[in-house]
Formats: structure tokens, sequence, C-alpha cells
């Protein structure tokens, strides 16, 4: 139960890190060519953010079902 | 009485696609432009609370999930001085709460029609035995196997509900719940029915006794007057 929840958070943080890391990439592609210094900071930072709760997510998910994991695994 | 609250996620949704808006309709270079996106998207928050406001359940008793309130302060469950009742009124919370979600989770209407049944059941049997302890033998093999191999089975069904994919293996296996839940639920009535057996037959015996009664005072089988 307590897995479910915290996949949960991860899957939702990971959605609204990619809405915005999307964003900044709309930002930056109206901005071009002059693109800012902080825009394209920003638009790092959310990316690498977007990307980590992604990854915490999909690692949550695999601890959660092993057995699938390895199932898939032998017949992979 | 156990209160879960469930958070609606939609409102942190909302401050995402405000960004995704603003990104695409106004300039985003600027600190105060960084600024404003972020008040707006606080706005939509809020907004989106307000449409879509977290839900709280009330658990252990009948009442329906109502509109998001404060959480209760906790209390233990007083005990009722047999710690075998005891245990059976935390396994009737447990058990409920479990439906619940379950309930919840699943989409199809005939299941969750037939989990709410269970639901309804399980609480009345539970509260039969409550009422009455001598029954509490009656209902081991209830408690010890049957209401955890439903509960195994449903969570079993949401699982492969929730993947949303379709094949051999997921397909029969969901059928054969469904069929089996049918018959689970028969059973669940049958094991209610049958604790109030030796109460059935009481009241029978007392019927009895009471038409031979009045069959001896001459005053059983007739009617008013006017009737």
């Amino acid at each position: 139960m307590g897995k479910e929840k915290t996949k949960g958070r991860y899957r939702v943080l990971a959605i609204v890190w990619s809405f915005a890391a999307i964003s900044m990439v709309a930002g930056v592609l109206r901005q071009m060519p002059n693109v800012s210094a902080m825009s394209l900071v920003i638009l790092v930072l959310s990316v690498s953010a977007a990307a980590i709760w992604w990854s915490a997510y999909l690692k949550a998910a695999k601890a959660d079902n092993p057995k699938k994991n390895s199932e898939e695994k032998k017949h992979g | 009485m156990a209160y879960v609250k469930k958070r609606s996620v939609l409102p942190i949704y909302f401050v995402g696609g405000t960004w995704l808006l603003w990104a695409l309709c106004a300039p985003l270079y600027q600190p105060t432009h960084y600024l404003m996106a972020a008040l707006a998207s606080l706005a939509a928050y809020f907004v989106g609370k307000m449409i879509f406001p977290d839900r709280g359940y009330e658990l252990a008793d009948g009442s329906a999930p109502g509109p998001a309130q404060p959480k209760p302060k906790e209390e233990k469950p007083q005990s009722t001085g047999s710690p075998e009742i005891d245990a059976l009124l935390d396994e009737r919370a447990k058990a409920v709460s479990e439906m619940r979600r379950l309930n919840d989770s699943i989409k199809d209407v005939k299941i969750s029609a037939q989990i709410s049944h269970l639901e309804t059941t399980t609480g009345k049997i539970i509260d039969a035995v409550v009422e009455k302890p001598a029954k509490l033998p009656q209902i081991r093999k209830f408690m010890n196997y049957y209401l955890p191999t439903t509960m195994k089975l449903l969570n079993a069904y949401d699982r492969m509900d929730s993947t949303g994919a379709s094949g051999t293996n997921i397909d029969s296996t969901k059928d054969k719940i469904e069929e089996m839940l049918g018959t689970i639920c028969v059973a669940f009535s049958r094991q209610l029915d049958a604790l109030y057996g030796e109460e059935a037959l009481d009241i029978s015996a007392d019927i009895t006794v009471m038409e031979q009664m009045l069959q001896q005072e001459g005053i059983g089988g007739m009617t008013l007057e006017g009737q």
C-alpha cells in the first residue's frame, strides 16, 4: 500500500516536471535565435528534474512487481 | 472509525498545464515572466482545488464517501472486553476499507455491485457475531479462509484490470474471477442466513406452541367481525 502511494507520487511529479520541461522547450524555441542563458539553465534543470522523477517512478514500479520483471527477463 | 483522505492530483496537473499554456502563448524569457507564470499556475492550482476537491472516506460504518472534511483526531476503537471480538471488529474494518478501495478502483459496474453486496454482507455477518459472540465458531472458516481468499481474488482482478492489457492469461483469469464472484455473493448471503438458523428454529417452535395454545383455548383460527 505504501509502495503504491510512493509510486503514485513519483508519477505525478514526473508528469508535472515533464510539463515544465516541455514548456521550457516551447519557451526556448519561441525565443530563437536570441535565447537567454537563464532560459537554457531552467530548461536543463527542468529536463533533469523530469528525468529524475521518471527514473524514480520506473524504479518504484520495478520494485513493486519483481516477479513480473523476472518472468519478462526469462522470456526476453 | 477510520478516515481515509484521497488527494486530488488534477490541481497539480493544472499547474503543469498552465506553464505549458503560458510558454506557448506568452513570453517566457525574463524573471518577471516566470513570476507571472508562477502566479498564474498558483491560481490554476487553487481553481483546480475548488473544482476537484480532495475526497474523504469514513470507514468501518455504512456511510457513503462525502466531500473533504478535516481529518478527525484518530481514536482507537473502544475495547469490547473480549480480545476475539476486538480482533473481529478490526478484521471487519480492514475488510470493509479494502473492499471500498477495490470498488473505487475497479470500473466494471457488475463487479462493483457485487463488491458492494459482499461489503454489506460481510459487515452484517460480523455484526451478528459481535452481537452474539456464541456464534463465533460458525464464522471461523469464513474469517480464516473465505474472506481472505475473496480479497485475494479481488486484488488479483484489480491488478490485472489496472494493466489495461488484454491477453489469454489476463482475460481468462478475469473471466474466472467474475464467474466466481457470483458464487461468492451467494455463499456470503447463505453464511449470513445460517447465522440466524438457531433463532429461526426457536421462533418456529414458539409459533407452533402459540398456535397449539390458541387452539386449546378455542380462540385460534377466528377472525374478527367486520373483517
